[in-house]
């Protein structure tokens, strides 16, 4: 089941969705046990488009929330989401939310699998961003070309 | 004690004292010269800082230009804040070259001091001194002491050469820090976003995220 890919999980952008979407999946989660009525859980706990991204991960995987391994899609939507790669952004400024998402929207857009950004706050670079992903850092801000200054 | 001897001794005293006199102005003489060279030093202290903080706001302006990234509030912000900077430096280096002519007034009048008691010494030890005692001891002296003022010339030039050096490189250190904190407490957010889309531009161009 693990080698699925979950649409769900891959519509994680930021390190926030990602927390709250793991807060939601552990709600369903321990809501399959105490309620037959899962539709309901899923409704309070998801977004639309998540739910309508769970129900066709469901679909995909020919089962419901009903079913037994239901629990074990939805463990391993989470564990996905946690597995997924994180691409550090540092930026010399407080972005807004739909700022965050541009980024994240653009930084996945690069990268050959899906990943979580999570966006840092460093002043000291004066503007642009640095990206720190898988062991490597890339410097896209003016701190070198205000270092060349003390090249004067 | 005949009217002769009286008359020699007279005549001796009045050279010693014609001798110090003349030995005084010579020295002060010296000294002045160094204390003038207090502003020659000073403007060029000042000088080189200025240079330092032109050619830093000539790269940054250039930078700033290249980048067309700052609107024209953020540039005119930035070049008052390197004013403020090259004010501050200008500051700094006048009081740098204040402690040097401190430094060269303190060590020639220690030579001064040093001379007069060394003179005055020697004078006490003879009991009788010759027209040609005196010359030689003078002849001897002077050498003396410009000897001890090239010495204090060479300290003060050297102080002066490490104190400049301090400067420079303090300068040179602080100036990407003072530009960044400039740059992005001035920066307006919508300018930082369109930095950061650039940025993205040039990463994706790279394709550094692909592997």
């Amino acid at each position: 089941m693990r080698d699925q890919n979950y649409r769900l999980s891959q519509s994680v952008r930021t390190t926030t969705e990602a927390k709250r979407l793991l807060k939601s999946l552990d709600q369903i989660i321990s809501s399959i046990h105490s309620t037959t009525d899962h539709h309901e859980n899923i409704s309070k706990a998801l977004t639309t488009s998540q739910r309508q991204l769970l129900l066709e991960d469901l679909q995909n995987n020919d089962t419901t929330l009903t079913e037994p391994n239901a629990e074990g899609i939805i463990s391993d939507i989470r564990s996905s989401i946690k597995e997924m790669p994180v691409a550090t952004i540092e930026l010399a400024f407080q972005p807004s939310a739909h700022f965050t998402e541009e980024v994240a929207d653009n930084i996945n857009a690069m990268t050959k699998t899906p990943c979580i950004v999570e966006i840092k706050l460093n002043p000291t670079i004066s503007g642009g961003m640095v990206i720190y992903f898988q062991g490597r850092h890339y410097d896209y801000s003016l701190n070198d070309k205000f270092n060349e200054i003390s090249k004067v | 004690m005949n009217i002769a001897l009286i008359v020699w001794l007279i005549s001796v005293a009045v050279t010693i004292v014609t001798f110090v006199i003349i030995l005084l102005v010579i020295l002060t003489k010296d000294s002045t010269l160094l204390a003038k060279r207090k502003t020659p030093s000073q403007a060029q202290d000042v000088d080189e800082a200025e240079d330092i903080i032109s050619s830093a706001q000539i790269k940054a302006s250039k930078i700033i230009r290249e980048a067309k990234l700052f609107n024209d509030k953020v540039s005119s912000q930035i070049t008052k804040s390197l004013e403020e900077v090259g004010q501050t430096t200008k500051n700094k280096t006048e009081k740098i070259s204040e402690n040097i002519t401190k430094k060269a007034t303190r060590q020639l009048n220690d030579i001064i001091n040093r001379h007069n008691e060394k003179w005055q010494e020697t004078l006490n030890g003879y009991e009788t001194i010759t027209q040609e005692q005196l010359t030689q001891f003078r002849e001897k002296l002077t050498a003396t002491i410009k000897q001890d003022l090239a010495n204090a010339r060479q300290s003060v030039n050297q102080y002066r050469v490490k104190e400049e050096k301090r400067i420079t490189q303090e300068l040179e250190e602080q100036m990407p820090d003072i530009l960044r904190r400039l740059a992005g407490r001035s920066i307006p957010v919508n300018v930082h976003e369109d930095m950061v889309r650039e940025a993205l531009a040039k990463a994706r161009q790279d394709n550094i995220l692909k592997q």
